[in-house]
């Protein structure tokens, strides 16, 4: 095996950036599994639908071509992140309401859900091929933001984009963090995912906890989607599949149902993925990546932090 | 027939799971003020019954009326906003929030006050001072006697009209059950109604004044108190004399 040390720098880097857009992601997954003990398939493409609002709204709608700077920079950027941040919370919403709560109301068995969240992101996914929506092929996500170094790590320059990655993504999960375990609607999350029968003699409203639920996994579904546009310069209707694996792998690698675990395995799958290429090579990345997942189910089947949401 | 002034009363109530029908229309009146026992065996409808009340599992039949409403349809927090509140069987605490996490979440309903979840924190800590020791601890890491008192801790604080316990007594060490129920008693008469289900027969009836039997799914028996502590076929049944 030939090691490239010289990439081992770099390579670390943006093991983080990709990885803190996993967890991001990951979020979505355990927190709907908290709380249904559901794993979300659809959650895939909810994400895309934060990609390709932000498109539509900043592509085709505001027809932005040109990169901005300064203010206007800044205004555009928060802009793309909450367009997407809100459509994928009322994707996520919807899918609750017209993939999830029917059965629940019926009764229905643990694998219906499951089946019908699969099918769920096929539909979602395969509806927005569609021409009157985006298409077969990738567009090209408006150049907001001219990429341009912005300090060195590692040994490596980090760039702006990279920058607004973590930035966004350590705003979003601190915010998460506090909405959990100080707000009442947070401690109704975490209440429901411990005992949900305790919860309703507490006074818990399930129906409207499970849609919250959704609604902010959604939400920072959304803000990955939007980050992804930005930082890849491009959506597709099939955007979500790998980056959706691939979250729900550091999902329950870090512990799902567990949040921070979420955000613990998705920094470190993104660096798992990244150092195989310092010894293995780039096309193994996604073989080592996936083979996460049955590792940890055979040997460490509750993650690294356990399967529990709060704090 | 019962006077009107019921507070809780179900008439012909039944509950199905699937095809099986665990409680069989069953009459139970609760009125206020009172403590009032359920007893039975193991799977004689007990918890069904308060589950059903609860509309956590809701009736399939019959009716249940709290102040003269009906609370079938009535959603499972609805039950709690209206002011019936239950410690549930296994007192299912919340295991990773601390104790006091857990009392609040007994106030989830009544939006409370920053005022008034330190008051009424503070009167649960009277009742159960070693609550207020174990106050930052894992409510899953407290001993069965300290988790009950925290289950019956949390109801309180949601500021009940109508108590229900399912089996309080269970898996405690006898002078522990006795904490419990002199706590049940104390409730009752700062004005709380109390509804009790209970397979220790012996420390329901003590504590209660109004008994009802219920047996595979049907009340077999409806008496005050003592006079079923008296009765021959609950002694033999429930009470293990001859």
């Amino acid at each position: 095996m030939d090691c490239n040390t010289a990439l081992i720098g770099p390579l670390f880097l943006q093991g983080i950036i990709l990885g803190s857009l996993y967890a991001l992601i990951a979020l979505g997954y355990t927190m709907v599994y908290g709380v249904l003990k559901l794993i979300n398939f659809a959650h895939d493409s909810v994400f895309m639908v934060g990609g390709v609002a932000a498109f539509y709204v900043f592509g085709s709608a505001l027809g932005l071509t040109e990169p901005l700077t300064g203010f206007a920079l800044i205004v555009a950027l928060f802009g793309v992140l909450m367009v997407g941040a809100l459509a994928s919370a009322s994707g996520a919403t919807l899918l609750e309401r017209g993939a999830y709560r029917p059965l629940r109301r019926r009764g229905g068995a643990r694998l219906s859900f499951l089946i019908s969240a699969i099918g769920a992101s096929f539909f979602a996914t395969y509806l927005f091929q569609q021409d009157f929506l985006l298409g077969a092929g990738k567009r090209q996500f408006p150049n907001l933001m001219e990429t341009s170094g912005a300090f060195s790590a590692f040994g490596s320059p980090v760039n702006n984009k990279d920058l607004l990655i973590v930035v966004a993504v350590v705003i979003c999960l601190v915010a998460l963090d506090r909405v959990i375990n100080q707000t009442r609607i947070g401690r109704s999350i975490r209440a429901l995912s411990e005992d949900v029968v305790a919860a309703q003699l507490m006074g818990v409203n399930v129906n409207r906890v499970i849609v919250t639920t959704f609604l902010i996994g959604g939400f920072f579904g959304g803000v990955a989607g939007a980050l992804y546009g930005v930082n890849f310069a491009n959506v597709a209707w099939n955007m979500g599949f790998i980056p959706g694996v691939k979250a729900f792998t550091a999902a329950v690698l870090g512990g799902i149902g567990n949040i921070r675990g979420a955000m613990v395995g998705g920094i470190l799958l993104g660096l798992i993925e990244n150092m195989s290429v310092v010894c293995i090579g780039a096309e193994w990345a996604n073989v080592v990546a996936f083979s996460v997942l049955p590792l940890v189910l055979i040997f460490r089947p509750t993650g690294l932090l356990g399967e529990r949401i709060g704090g | 027939m019962p006077p009107d002034n019921a507070l809780l009363e179900l008439e012909d109530m039944r509950v199905h799971y699937g095809a099986i029908e665990a409680v069989k229309g069953i009459h139970l009146r609760v009125e206020e003020g009172e403590i009032v026992a359920l007893i039975g065996g193991n799977g004689a409808g007990k918890t069904t019954t308060l589950r059903a009340i609860s509309m956590v599992h809701p009736p399939a039949g019959g009716s249940v009326r709290f102040e003269g409403n009906e609370l079938r349809g009535v959603p499972s927090h609805g039950v709690v906003e209206r002011g019936i509140v239950q410690v549930p069987e296994g007192r299912r605490i919340f295991p990773s929030m601390s104790v006091r996490e857990n009392l609040e979440m007994g106030a989830f309903q009544r939006r409370a006050s920053r005022k008034e979840l330190h008051d009424d924190t503070r009167h649960v800590f009277e009742l159960f001072p070693v609550l207020e020791e174990r106050r930052k601890q894992a409510g899953g890491t407290l001993s069965g006697g300290e988790q009950q008192m925290l289950a019956i801790g949390r109801a309180l604080m949601a500021r009940p009209k109508v108590l229900m316990l399912d089996e309080p007594s269970m898996g405690l060490a006898p002078q522990v059950v006795e904490r419990v129920f002199g706590v049940i008693r104390n409730i009752n008469s700062e004005g709380t109604t109390v509804l009790l289900v209970e397979q220790n027969a012996h420390m329901a009836l003590q504590t209660a004044h109004r008994g009802y039997v219920i047996e595979t799914g049907e009340i077999v028996l409806e008496d005050d108190a003592k006079t079923l502590l008296g009765n021959d076929q609950v002694r033999k049944a429930y009470l293990g004399e001859e």
